[in-house]
Parts: C-alpha cells; sequence; structure tokens
C-alpha cells in the first residue's frame, strides 16, 4: 500500500484522538507515545488501530506490531506500505 | 427529614447556556428550540485544553468549570478532604449516541475505543477529581432532576460523618439531538416553547454549618415518587406535608408538565414564590442546581427560611429547605 | 465505633445470577466450581473479537399480570425475583407479595440501567422503517424506571440512591446503606444492584480488548481479560436494634466500609493499588480488624493485566507477611463480571463464606502470580472460624471500595 499520505494520516491521528491542534502542526517524526511526545496512551493506540483497519483495510496483529508501526507517523506510512491492498475503504 | 447537621453553601459556580434559543433538528423528528452553551467562550474554551479531558464529552467540560468556579469563591480548601458527588440525568449522552450510532453505521468491529470509557456515568466525576486532585470520596447518582436532592442529601451525610470536610454536589447535562426525539415521544415538547431543552452545570460547594453562615440546608425531602399526573398529585401533597409551616416556597414547575400540579399547590396552601430567575431551559439536574443557587441568592438577602422543591420529570418530587442568618 | 453508633445488620438477601436464579442455588454451583461461559445469545456478536459472556437464565415471572410484566425490561426482569428474594427473607413481605412497609430506603447501583431499550430506541430512529410504538419505551432505559417498577410492583416508596460509580457501585450502594444506618438517618435500608448484558457494554469492552477470547483465568500469568456477565444481587440492612425489635434473622454484620478514588486514569488502575490499599485500611479500621483477621477476600479479579496485577500489589502491602493467611479467590471466573451488580453478588458471597466457611474457588488458574500463588482457594476448601471476611471491588474512573464481614454478636 505505497500511496497512504501523511496528510490523511495527519488528519486521522488528529480526529480520531481529539488532539487539540490543527493536522499541519503534527510532524511526521514527532513521537506518538512517551516523554516528549504528541501524548498518546494506549487507548490512543487502540483507537488508532480501530481507524487503520476501518480506513485502509489491514489489521495491526498484535500489541508489539502496534508498538513499532505507530512509533510516528513516518514509521506508520512505512508500515502500511509494507501492507498487501485488501479492499481498502476510501 | 431536617438534617441533624446542616450543611452551608460556601460557594457556587454556574455554566449556563446561551440567552438565545437555537433550532436543531431531532435525529427522526422536527426541529425544536433548545438552549446551547457556547464552548467556543472563554473560560470553557481553555478548560478543554485540560490534558485529561481531552476526549471527555462537553458534559465533563460544563460540570469542571462550574466546580473551579464553586472552588474558588470558598477559598482554600484542602482536596485530601474534599468529596464529589456529581448528580447527573441523561449524563454523556452526546458521547453515548456517538459510540452507538458507530456501531450501528460502521459495524461493532469498529467500535470505537476512545469514546467508549468516556460513555460511562462517573467518567465527569472521574476527571473532575483527577484535576482537581480529590482524595476524599466521589459517588455519581442518577436520577431525574431530583437527583440532585439525593446527591444533596449524600452530601450532608458524609459531611455528618466526617468522610470528607468539603464536599462539592455539581449537576450537569449536555444536550443531544436524540433527546429531541425521546422528547417528542413523551409529549413534552407539545407547547412550542414552553419546554425547552437545555444544557449546562451548576455546582455548589458545602461543608458543616456554622451557626453565623448566611446560607444553610437545614431539611431534605425525598421519595415521593410517581409515573404519571395522578400520582404526583398524590406525591406533592405527600411532599408538602412535610413542612406545614413553610409559606415561602420556590415555583420552578412552570415549564413542565408537572405545572398545573405545582400552581395547584402553590393556590391551596396560599403559599409565596420569590421571583424566579430567568429561564434557561430544562438541564434538569443543572436546572436544580441553578434553582438552588438563585433561592440561596434570595435567603442571603432576606434571611428568611426558604423552600425549594425540585419537580422530578419522570421520578419523584424532592426539596430543599434552606434557611439564612436573620438580618439584624 | 462508639458505642452509640448503630451496629449494621444484614436480615434478607436475594440474587439471580448466571449461576442461579436465587442465591442459594448460585451459590451451590460457586462453590461447586461451576462456571457459567457460554456462548452470547441475548443479542448478536457476530463482529465482535469476543463471542461468550455469562448470561443467567430469567426466572419464571408467569405470575406477574402480563400487561405490567410485557412493559419490564431484562433489568426489571431480574431485579424482581432477587429483591423478592431479599425482601421475603428478611419478613417484609406480606401473603400477597407486597411490602409490610409503605416506605423503605433504597440504596441501588448500576452501570448501564436497562440501556437495551434505549439501543432499541436508536436502532429504530435510523433504522428504514420506523415503528412509532416502539419508540414510547425509551424512557424506560433509564436508571430511575427500574426503581419506578420495584416500588410498583412491591408496594413501597421511599428514598432512592442510584449510584453509578462503574464497576465498584454495588460495594457503594451497601456502604451507603450501612452509612445511612449508622448516622441514625435510617432504621432500615434495601441495599442492590444490578446489570443485565447489553450490546452496547459488550461491544464497548470488546474494542478495548478487555474481554478475554479463551477464559477469564483471574491471578494467572497468562491472564488475558474479563468475561463479561449480568446479575441481580439485594441486601436487607438494619440497625441491629431495629432487627432485632422484630424479630428478624441476622446473617451478619457489614462491619466496615472504605471508599476512594483513583485518579491515575480513566481506565486503568494505580499500579501500585494505592487508593485500594488505603480503603480496605478503613474499612478495617471502621469494623475494629486488623488485616490478619481476614479470612477470605473476595477479590475484584477481572483477569486483565493490569487489575489483577494492581491488586496483588495493593494486598502485599496490606497484609506484609500476613499475606499467606488469607485465602483469597476472584468468583468472576465462575459468573463474569456483572459490573453494576458485581459489587453486590460478591459481598453476599463474602458474608456466605463467613456463615458456612465453605469458600468460592479461583477457577481457571493454570500458573498463579507468585505474589498470590498460596492463597488462592481450590474448590472444595473450607475455613474454619473466620473472624472477618473481605469484598473489594475496584471501576473505571478509579471508584475503589472494600467490605469488611463480621459475625453478629448480640
Amino acid at each position: 500500500m505505497p500511496n497512504v499520505s501523511i496528510d490523511d494520516l495527519k488528519k486521522m491521528l488528529v480526529e480520531n484522538c481529539v488532539l487539540k491542534v490543527k493536522p499541519g502542526e503534527i510532524t511526521a517524526d514527532a513521537p506518538l507515545f512517551g516523554p516528549g511526545s504528541v501524548g498518546l496512551d494506549s487507548l490512543d493506540a487502540l483507537q488508532m488501530t480501530v481507524a487503520i483497519q476501518e480506513r485502509y483495510g489491514v489489521a495491526i496483529g498484535d500489541a508489539q506490531t502496534a508498538r513499532d508501526a505507530l512509533r510516528t507517523l513516518n514509521t506508520l506510512r512505512e508500515w502500511l506500505a509494507q501492507q498487501p491492498e485488501p479492499g481498502a475503504k476510501q | 427529614m431536617k438534617l441533624e447537621h446542616p450543611v452551608s453553601i460556601c460557594g457556587v459556580g454556574t455554566v449556563l447556556p446561551e440567552s438565545e434559543a437555537q433550532r436543531v433538528a431531532a435525529v427522526a423528528g422536527r426541529e425544536h428550540k433548545v438552549l446551547r452553551v457556547d464552548l467556543t467562550r472563554e473560560p470553557l474554551a481553555a478548560r478543554q485544553n485540560e490534558s485529561r479531558l481531552r476526549r471527555a464529552s462537553p458534559l465533563t467540560v460544563f460540570m469542571l468549570e462550574a466546580a473551579q468556579q464553586a472552588l474558588g469563591a470558598a477559598g482554600a480548601v484542602d482536596p485530601s478532604t474534599l468529596g464529589v458527588v456529581a448528580a447527573l440525568h441523561l449524563g454523556t449522552i452526546a458521547w453515548t449516541h456517538r459510540f452507538y450510532e458507530g456501531v450501528l453505521k460502521s459495524g461493532q468491529r469498529f467500535a470505537s475505543p476512545n469514546l467508549f470509557p468516556e460513555t460511562v456515568f462517573n467518567s465527569a466525576a472521574s476527571h473532575i477529581a483527577a484535576v482537581i486532585g480529590v482524595a476524599g470520596p466521589c459517588y455519581t447518582v442518577v436520577g431525574d432532576d431530583s437527583a440532585w436532592v439525593t446527591a444533596i442529601a449524600v452530601a450532608a451525610c458524609w459531611l455528618a460523618n466526617g468522610s470528607a470536610e468539603h464536599v462539592l454536589v455539581i449537576g450537569g447535562e449536555e444536550f443531544d439531538s436524540l433527546e429531541l426525539d425521546a422528547y417528542e415521544q413523551a409529549r413534552w415538547l407539545r407547547h412550542d416553547g414552553r419546554f425547552v431543552p437545555s444544557e449546562g452545570a451548576g455546582a455548589v460547594l458545602l461543608r458543616r454549618a456554622r451557626a453565623d453562615d448566611a446560607v444553610r440546608v437545614v431539611a431534605v425531602a425525598e421519595g415521593f415518587t410517581y409515573r404519571n399526573a395522578a400520582e404526583a398529585r398524590v406525591a406533592a401533597e405527600e411532599l408538602f406535608a412535610e413542612f406545614p409551616d413553610v409559606r415561602d416556597v420556590c415555583r420552578t414547575a412552570e415549564h413542565k408538565w408537572l405545572a398545573p400540579i405545582e400552581a395547584q399547590i402553590h393556590h391551596d396552601r396560599k403559599l409565596v414564590a420569590p421571583p424566579p430567575g430567568p429561564y434557561r431551559g430544562e438541564a434538569f439536574t443543572a436546572s436544580a442546581a441553578w434553582d438552588t443557587i438563585h433561592a440561596a441568592g434570595h435567603v442571603r438577602e432576606t434571611g428568611q427560611p426558604l423552600l425549594l422543591p425540585v419537580w422530578g420529570q419522570s421520578e419523584q418530587c424532592s426539596a430543599l429547605l434552606l434557611a439564612g442568618k436573620p438580618l439584624k | 465505633m462508639d458505642k452509640l453508633t448503630p451496629t449494621v445488620v444484614v436480615t434478607g438477601r436475594g440474587a439471580v445470577t448466571p449461576l442461579g436464579s436465587d442465591f442459594q442455588g448460585s451459590w451451590r454451583r460457586l462453590v461447586g466450581g461451576e462456571d457459567a461461559q457460554a456462548p452470547v445469545t441475548i443479542f448478536d456478536v457476530s463482529g465482535c473479537r469476543c463471542k461468550q459472556a455469562a448470561e443467567a437464565r430469567l426466572p419464571d415471572l408467569s405470575g406477574v399480570e402480563w400487561r405490567k410484566r410485557r412493559r419490564w425490561s431484562r433489568a426489571t426482569r431480574l431485579i424482581v425475583p432477587a429483591l423478592r428474594e431479599a425482601l421475603d427473607g428478611a419478613g417484609l413481605l406480606d401473603a400477597h407479595g407486597r411490602s409490610r412497609q409503605a416506605r423503605l430506603p433504597l440504596s441501588i447501583s448500576t452501570t448501564g440501567g436497562a440501556m437495551a431499550m434505549g439501543e432499541a430506541f436508536l436502532r429504530n430512529l435510523l433504522g428504514p422503517r420506523r415503528r412509532p410504538e416502539r419508540l414510547f419505551n425509551v424512557g424506560r432505559y433509564q436508571a430511575h424506571q427500574q426503581v419506578l417498577d420495584l416500588h410498583d410492583h412491591f408496594g413501597f416508596r421511599g428514598p432512592v440512591m442510584i449510584v453509578a460509580n462503574a464497576c465498584a457501585s454495588g460495594a457503594n450502594a451497601i456502604g451507603h446503606g450501612a452509612d445511612l444506618i449508622r448516622a441514625g438517618l435510617a432504621e432500615i435500608v434495601v441495599t442492590g444492584g444490578y446489570e443485565p448484558l447489553t450490546e452496547l457494554i459488550y461491544v464497548g469492552f470488546d474494542c478495548l480488548q478487555a474481554m478475554s477470547t479463551d477464559r477469564c483465568r483471574p491471578f494467572d500469568k497468562a491472564r488475558s481479560g474479563l468475561m463479561l456477565g449480568e446479575a441481580a444481587a439485594f441486601l436487607v440492612l438494619e440497625s441491629d436494634q431495629h432487627a432485632r425489635a422484630r424479630g428478624a434473622d441476622i446473617l451478619g454484620t457489614v462491619a466496615g466500609y472504605g471508599h476512594g478514588t483513583d485518579a491515575h486514569h480513566l481506565t486503568q488502575p494505580n499500579p501500585r493499588g494505592a487508593v485500594l490499599v488505603n480503603v480496605m485500611r478503613r474499612a478495617l479500621a471502621q469494623a475494629n480488624c486488623a488485616a490478619s483477621d481476614i479470612g477470605y477476600l473476595n477479590a475484584h479479579g477481572t483477569a486483565t493485566p493490569l487489575n489483577d496485577a494492581s491488586e496483588c500489589a495493593a494486598f502485599a502491602e496490606l497484609l506484609g507477611e500476613k499475606l499467606g493467611s488469607v485465602r483469597i479467590s476472584s468468583t468472576k471466573a465462575a459468573m463474569g463480571h456483572s459490573l453494576g451488580a458485581a459489587g453486590t453478588i460478591e459481598a453476599l458471597f463474602a458474608l456466605e463464606a463467613l456463615r458456612t466457611g465453605e469458600l468460592p474457588p479461583n477457577l481457571n488458574v493454570r500458573e498463579p502470580e507468585p505474589a498470590v500463588a498460596g492463597n488462592l482457594v481450590a474448590v472444595g476448601e473450607r475455613a474454619t472460624a473466620m473472624r472477618a471476611t473481605m469484598s473489594v471491588n475496584l471501576g473505571f474512573g478509579g471508584s475503589n471500595a472494600a467490605l469488611v464481614f463480621t459475625r453478629y454478636e448480640a
């Protein structure tokens, strides 16, 4: 799935995690979890997992994969790029 | 019941809707007038930036703001001996509606993990306790408008048994269009403009009363339940029989289906009602809080006892008896 | 507690659970090591990760006039038989099943009320063909409507407190009833909790991945989540003077209650269980008991990784080297987590353990957490001469509560 737009991911992040910033204010390599991060928690991780499944039709199978894929928006885009293209919803 | 240990109102806070009504469409029904809170106004806009409130519904924002106002008015209050009782009617109805509609439209597998925990009744009280640093007891009580009176009774019990030195009692309601469909079915919206759904919050900070406090709650009457007008008439008579010598009584049911019952009671018993405050719509426990705060203001001015009935629209009528400091 | 403070005693109890349609039936199957896990049948779960829960079989209500019965939610159908058992056991019903007392205070708990009616309302509104005759029931989803149902059925009125503190609510409702009696504000209080299974709540826990797709294994190292259940349970509480004056049977004493709020996170407990430790200490202090007096502890034990770890930390902190002397179990493996009713039914289990010496087992453990490996109750275990038992509950929003039960001594 090579053509996932980073802007789409920013918008998805802001909407799903109810962030009080505009999508454009998020940098693609900002850590999403942990110290100095955007400030997400485990509920947000679950939420993003559900949103990704709904939007792109791919499942993040386990907690470790989620932690790795969701480190930053860049890592998420890279992970999605490696997934085969199912019948994704637009 | 007379409180063996009366409680004083030592701080109040309100979040009121805008005075101009909006027309809002029900989910599948008609449009109706509704009074809404403007969340873009300060200080509510700033409250939403609390990190703990990031995913919370508007109800929590309203209630936290009202609580902070009440605390601010009281001066220094030790959060380690502070309790909270939240009184709710529909609770986080907006988020509950969103969550379940999402399930119906997108499927169970795409249900929102961020929304679900915020739909639980006690999420608002939990966030408020976390932000303020409350270490005392914390309950969320639910019911109709009269849950407000139940909450005051719970607070009075904690203050009497030493579970807390201060108790924040907060009533709150958030609006959602789904309510309009329900109120249409209940026929509460037949006379457009009389019953106006609303939202917001009200809070009182209570502590054990001292002799020279300006406004004390000296009695609480609860448990006069009903399911229809005939039962409500009987319940109202029983409630007022608890206060045979009280003549100064607020009128608060004018816009509810209980209005004729209240009017009859006032007429038969020759009761005297102080001027009401401006109509802020029906926000159930929040409205009961606003009525209490208005009544407390009247008692502070006159020094005279005043009965505040709370006419619950689907469960029971209750009342608070407020007493003041006699004026010199 | 001074001499003038009334002693709070239990004079009646009743329950409908996934294990039985009354308290004794539920208790017998519980101590016998049975569990009620089965596929969900009440609503469709085809889109969920999990498919299992502990459903109750609704008791026969054919004795109730059908016009009344047909308006009753599943919630009310659980409440009525459970409350009838409690009031009857307390000698508070006449020959027609109506309350002998016109006014009875009620302290009751729930999380979702009769949520299924609200779900049906929204489904109807959003569906292709609205059915107006189905819409007017929507108000009945609210918790106070179930209270009005039971008022109507049993013929009493009175002050009502409905507490919705998530999973600790049941304990809060009992504790509040006890507070009222100790303060002299009531001589008798009917306390209870109820929770029917509903799709909205089931899907909610499912999307949080809080439920196990395997079995509920409280305090097991490989535990993977909870199992939802449903129940209704009631305790009649009175001051001992009031109970003795009317010749009521006294089942035991609600000797201590502690409650507080854990602000760590909306859905996750403080890892050290610090608030739970304080809450347990307060309950013990009110009961005039030492931690080592507790013979059996009914844990909250949802079998989520975080909950059980937090409780293990709290138990170790409270009991220290005396931890070895306490028998511990979570009954949620057997009958599921019934949310607003959990604290109520588990309080009844802690009380019955004290009365009979029979202990409810902690099922499904293959490799226990080391912290409590020596404590978990096995099927068929008995205890002798326990001075006190305790039940603890923790919930979403950080509500923590503990109850201590002792025998009644006149």
